[in-house]
């Protein structure tokens, strides 16, 4: 063949590229310092993360067990002794739900859909959109048709039909939340994908005549992470804020099991009667989980591709 | 430049007066919307209400639904068993101009039993009758078998002018809803004549100068505005958009009350809250043990147990906290002062040692798992009540789960969700508004034993049935004798509710209409909001 | 060419195809529509009589098979509340809604475009990373409940805009608009204003992407050196500049921009399509869900053609690589 000289001469290219591409984790981590307010988002962040994970731990009551919470203490102001001889410090709902461990378990709840959605779709996403990039051809123009079709309709029309064909419940908000992610991971990581396919490292690959399974897992897939971890963040957000906006239109979770959102539609129905909390302490700890996760996103974004400040 | 920030000045000013309305309009924000103007349309709370501005009805109920009293009929008299007859008024005119005569009922029946389309068709009124012309002013009804609530019946429906022309074609006398919906078909006789409709916006009305008759016209102008989200209805009172809003959320009752700009009135509706109870089959789905898992055996379908249930619900507890205080407990279909209810039956007390005991008895001492099921934008807060009787029960031994749906989902399920058709649920919360004003249509509907070909037990999605109650009702049915019928019905209910539990009654709903200062609202059982009701305070 | 569009066309046409079947059965599993019209005291009888009048009472196939036919001659079907076509429900409300989208659109480029011109002139100034973390605070503030927050603020607190509804409409070339007198403004402001934040957002992050680009290229340095004013530079040249990424953006968008409405047209009680479409769902209004997701499925289909076919004239490469494909 007659790339045979080239090829010889690409393999010492393979891991030059490879490592120029692959960011020091010191340079990172000194490039996203810059940002103090994004380095505070962090730990926000990681804090609830915390909370969500250890929720059954760190709340004060079981706001799902039906057989304690009781509607006598409903809407009791923040501070307030409930009926169980505990103080509800950011006050109950209107079914008499401690506001404070309804938070911990609604942040666990729509933290947990929000990133489960998001790696359901991201490892569908990140499987046909490789598929398509290494295929090229008849099956990446397919592909990227349906892709296309489906990220031309806004995801908040998507998800609602779905759900008003499902139902309500975790379960079916999840395959919701899928269904409206996935084209985005796809489209990304073929895009990525693409790039790198172009690039001299794959194209050595190819005449080292290793695997296409190899060449996609090993070689192309490594590449395309670093706009995978933007779109993630950003789309984890995304879908918690659409979890929230799809229970106030009431297709969102099961009235006893409330999310953050369904925290704050519920809430809604007190917004003239003075009982401020019901809706402003789950909106602030909503809005608090998406902004921050945002701003990490953005920084993210800056540093691990500066190309591609919008 | 002066000029301009004038006219600017001007605008904001205009802006901002925009919300003090003019005396004589009044502009009134209701939660649905009405889907049709044509009478027979679709039997339909939200088109009863705005069309019984529009038409007339020879008979109508008082605001408190405790009497009827006559509209277009002068009056009426049952002549035997099977034939009423009723007087009709002189000298009404349709807004048209045209007389009201015995034709015009005629042509208004003909055209409610045949309607072609629509939704749910006022057949239901108008089955089984004939009417024949005696006079211009003279009509009588008569039926095969006796039928004593002719004149509730009458109550149901609209008259409409024989005259009416629509755009052709062969159903409906060539005269379609959408002729109704523009206004060329919409001649009714009522205090008010049809101006405009605009969908999902705003409909209105406006005074018939000709109008003769017992009702009050407070109004030259009425615009009804559709405010479907409750947040937003208070909003556009509390901003001065418009005088008064329908339906008001009992969660912004107590801010309403404080307000010195604002008055309320509350009254007593027709429609009680109630649980229905699978008694039909041996393994209902969603009765199990404490810890899910699937019972061999129904407990629900013991009365013992139905009625430990009953006593394990803090009614008190549901009116106070769950409903603000706007509600009445209820021990029966009716609340007090309609006919044919029960004397006797109480609502059920809180009695949570009493339960045990009647559980234990019933063999089922350790408790068992429910699964309640409810709609959530049905009735006043039933995603909240279904959560309170949840709580309830699983703190006296029943671990009970919670689902709620939008009624579009709720309801099939519920009818017909499960295999063969059948009821989905074991036990779930609907309500039942009795047009007719007496216990009659919830007995027949809910409690007799279910049976498709006699048109028996259509909404008995427990499938109760109890012998005994059938033949009560059956008699009543077929008793013209008001005093006689009253006793039979108060009795079947005793039977039906008392003694078996068919139906757990909650509440009956109170609903509550708000307005800006220095008006009023009569409101009524009938849940239905009418412009004319509303009438400045003295 | 025509090739190419021929073949666009077909493709679009097995969109839409594909689309009504997969919402025509989407939304025929859902509930019953007899279950919430007919009322409680109607009996069996009534109930197979109103079944029968809707057409429910033929199977799913024969259901889908006369839609198509009827959709085919522009007949999206009767709405099941109100016994009237579909489409002209749908086409009632939409000068509503396009009021609604176009307003929003024009709030978003009138504020946008100079917030993100200044954040990418001084990128480094405090003013600058003000403005961008309020974007993000754009993107990420669920639309709802900044509607609510706005309304009990401006409506109930301070009394200053009305709350809920559309204000006075007057006819406009046979359209009725409300924006024609202040009143109507006032009603418009809140809705609008709630819609467009999103696109300032996006507005914003464009203005700046493009600015930023813009500035460090020579005929922009060219122009400092030849002594233009900063006005000029600005009013001209980057303005002409950002004006293309915006444009085609925002176009793309306005689709999103309508469907999003549904959101905000709930909150504010607003009459226009979106409203319709959840009050449609609440009723279970089958043939309006259809019309309405069959016209926005029509309005993707043609926007994106349209896009394609532009993109098609000004690259032939792109034409060349779809015919080789």
């Amino acid at each position: 063949m007659s790339s045979s000289n080239e090829s010889i001469g690409a393999v010492p290219n393979l891991t030059d590229l490879g490592e120029k591409v692959q960011m020091p984790l010191q340079r990172f981590l000194s490039d996203y310092r810059e940002s103090s307010v994004a380095v505070v988002s962090v730990f926000v962040v990681i804090t609830i993360a915390i909370i969500a994970v250890f929720a059954p731990l760190l709340a004060p009551t079981d706001p799902y067990d039906l057989a304690v919470v009781t509607v006598a203490d409903k809407t009791l102001a923040p501070g307030v002794i409930m009926s169980s001889g505990q103080t509800a410090y950011l006050g109950t709902d209107g079914s008499g739900r401690d506001l404070l461990s309804g938070i911990f378990y609604g942040l666990r709840i729509s933290l947990g859909v929000g990133i489960g959605s998001g790696v359901i779709a991201l490892t569908i996403g990140v499987f046909v959109g490789l598929i398509a990039a290494y295929f090229g051809g008849r099956i990446d123009s397919l592909i990227m048709r349906l892709v296309d079709i489906q990220l031309s309709f806004p995801a908040i029309l998507i998800a609602l039909v779905l759900l008003v064909t499902l139902g309500k419940g975790v379960d079916k908000t999840l395959i919701a939340l899928i269904v409206v992610q996935w084209a985005y991971y796809a489209r990304t990581v073929r895009g990525s994908a693409l790039v790198e396919r172009g690039k001299e490292y794959i194209e050595s690959a190819h005449c080292l005549a290793l695997s296409k399974r190899r060449i996609l897992m090993n070689h192309l897939f490594p590449n395309v992470v670093a706009p995978i971890i933007v779109v993630g963040t950003m789309q984890t957000a995304h879908a918690i804020a659409l979890e929230a906006t799809l229970s106030f239109l009431g297709l969102g979770m099961e009235q006893t099991e409330p999310s953050l959102g369904s925290l704050i539609a519920n809430g809604f129905d007190y917004i003239h009667s003075g009982h401020y909390w019901i809706t402003i302490f789950p909106g602030v700890a909503l809005l608090v989980t998406i902004v921050s996760i945002n701003l990490v996103g953005d920084r993210l974004r800056d540093v691990l591709n500066p190309r591609l400040q919008r | 430049m002066n000029k301009l920030s004038h006219i600017c000045f001007a605008a904001l000013t205009a802006v901002l007066v925009s919300t003090t309305v003019s005396a004589e309009t009044a502009t009134i924000g209701i939660r649905s919307e009405p889907s049709s103007i044509d009478p027979y349309f679709h039997n339909l709370g939200p088109n009863n209400a705005m069309l019984g501005q529009i038409f007339g009805r020879l008979v109508d109920w008082t605001p408190g639904m405790d009497q009827m009293i006559p509209r277009l009929a002068r009056s009426w008299r049952a002549l035997d068993d099977t034939t009423w007859e009723f007087k009709l008024r002189k000298g009404i005119k349709f807004h048209d101009g045209s007389d009201f005569t015995a034709d015009d009922v005629i042509f208004s029946f003909k055209r409610a039993d045949g309607y072609t389309g629509g939704n749910s068709s006022f057949r239901t009124y108008t089955k089984g009758k004939s009417v024949t012309k005696i006079d211009d002013h003279t009509v009588h009804v008569s039926t095969k078998a006796p039928y004593p609530l002719m004149p509730n019946d009458m109550t149901t429906i609209l008259i409409m002018s024989s005259d009416a022309k629509g755009s052709g074609g062969s159903e409906n006398f060539g005269i379609k809803a959408k002729d109704f919906n523009k206004g060329t078909a919409a001649i009714g006789t009522g205090p008010y004549k049809f101006v405009e409709w605009k969908k999902g916006d705003r409909l209105v009305l406006e005074k018939y100068d000709g109008y003769k008759g017992p009702l009050a016209q407070p109004w030259s102008k009425m615009v009804f505005r559709f405010i479907k989200s409750e947040p937003a209805r208070t909003a556009a009172l509390l901003a001065g958009d418009v005088d008064m809003i329908d339906n008001v959320p009992t969660t912004d009752i107590a801010k309403l009350k404080s307000s010195a700009d604002l008055s309320l009135s509350q009254g007593i509706s027709n429609r009680v809250i109630y649980l229905h109870m699978d008694q039909q089959r041996d393994k209902s789905p969603f009765v199990t043990d404490k810890k899910g898992n699937p019972l061999s055996k129904n407990p629900l379908k013991d009365a013992r147990v139905r009625i430990a249930i009953s006593k394990m619900i803090d009614r008190d507890e549901i009116v106070d906290k769950v409903m603000e205080g706007v509600a009445v407990k209820a021990g029966q279909l009716l609340p007090e002062g309609f006919f044919g209810r029960s004397s006797k039956l109480k609502p059920e007390a809180y009695d949570p040692a009493g339960a045990k005991k009647l559980l234990a008895e019933a063999g089922w001492g350790d408790g068992f798992g429910l699964t309640i099921h409810g709609p959530n934008d049905r009735y006043i807060n039933d995603a909240k009540i279904c959560e309170a009787i949840a709580q309830m029960l699983s703190r006296n031994g029943i671990p009970t789960k919670v689902e709620t749906m939008p009624k579009n989902v709720y309801f099939k399920r519920a009818s017909k969700g499960g295999p063969d058709k059948t009821p989905e649920f074991s036990f779930i919360l609907v309500g039942w508004g009795a047009g007719t004003g007496e216990p009659s249509s919830p007995l027949k509907s809910l409690l007799m034993t279910h049976d498709k070909s006699k048109g028996h037990g259509a909404s008995n999605r427990g499938r109760h049935s109890n012998a005994q109650v059938d033949a009560l009702v059956t008699k009543a049915l077929a008793t013209v004798d008001d005093a006689a019928r009253a006793k039979i019905l108060a009795q079947a209910t005793e039977v039906a509710i008392g003694v078996s539990q068919g139906i757990i009654p909650l509440h009956y709903q109170v609903n509550t209409w708000a307005t800006r200062k220095g008006l009023k609202y009569n409101a009524r059982a009938d849940e239905r909001t009418v412009g004319l009701d509303l009438i400045k305070a003295q | 060419m025509t090739v190419f569009i021929i073949r666009r066309l077909m493709q679009a046409g097995v969109v839409v195809l594909l689309m009504s079947f997969l919402v025509f059965s989407g939304v025929f599993l859902v509930g019953d529509p007899v279950d919430i019209l007919i009322s409680d005291e109607a009996d069996e009888e009534d109930r197979e009589r109103a079944i029968a009048g809707l057409g429910l009472d033929k199977p799913f196939h024969m259901q889908y098979l006369l839609f198509l036919r009827g959709a085919l001659r522009g007949d999206l079907g009767e709405s099941f509340i109100f016994e009237e076509p579909a489409l002209l429900l749908i086409v009632e409300r939409m000068p509503a809604t396009m009021e609604l989208a176009l307003f929003a659109l024009l709030i978003a480029v009138v504020i946008g475009i100079p917030l993100g011109m200044f954040a990418g002139f001084r990128p480094e100034s405090i003013t600058a990373k003000t403005i961008m973390s309020g974007s993000i605070l754009g993107f990420s503030l669920p639309s709802f409940w900044v509607g609510i927050m706005m309304m009990v603020l401006f409506a109930v607190h301070l009394g200053w805009l009305p709350s809920t509804g559309r204000g006075p409409t007057t006819e406009w070339f046979g359209i009725e608009v409300s924006f024609t007198s202040w009143k109507g403004i006032s009603y418009l402001l809140m809705p609008a204003i709630n819609l467009s934040l999103f696109k300032l957002a996006l507005v914003i992050r464009l203005a700046r992407a493009g600015t930023r680009e813009v500035v460090h290229q020579d005929y922009i340095k060219f122009a400092r050196a030849k002594g233009l004013s900063g006005r000029r530079i600005v009013l001209v040249h980057v303005l002409k500049n950002i004006m293309i990424p915006v444009v085609t953006v925002l176009g793309l968008e306005f689709g999103g921009l309508v469907a999003f409405s549904i959101v905000t047209e709930t909150v504010f009680a607003w009459p226009g399509m979106g409203k319709l479409l959840i009050d449609s769902i609440g009723m279970l209004d089958r043939p309006v869900i259809v019309a309405y997701l069959m016209i926005i499925v029509f309005l993707f289909v043609i926007i994106n053609l349209v896009v394609d076919i532009l993109y098609s004239i000004l690259d032939p490469r792109v034409r060349l690589g779809e015919i080789r494909s």
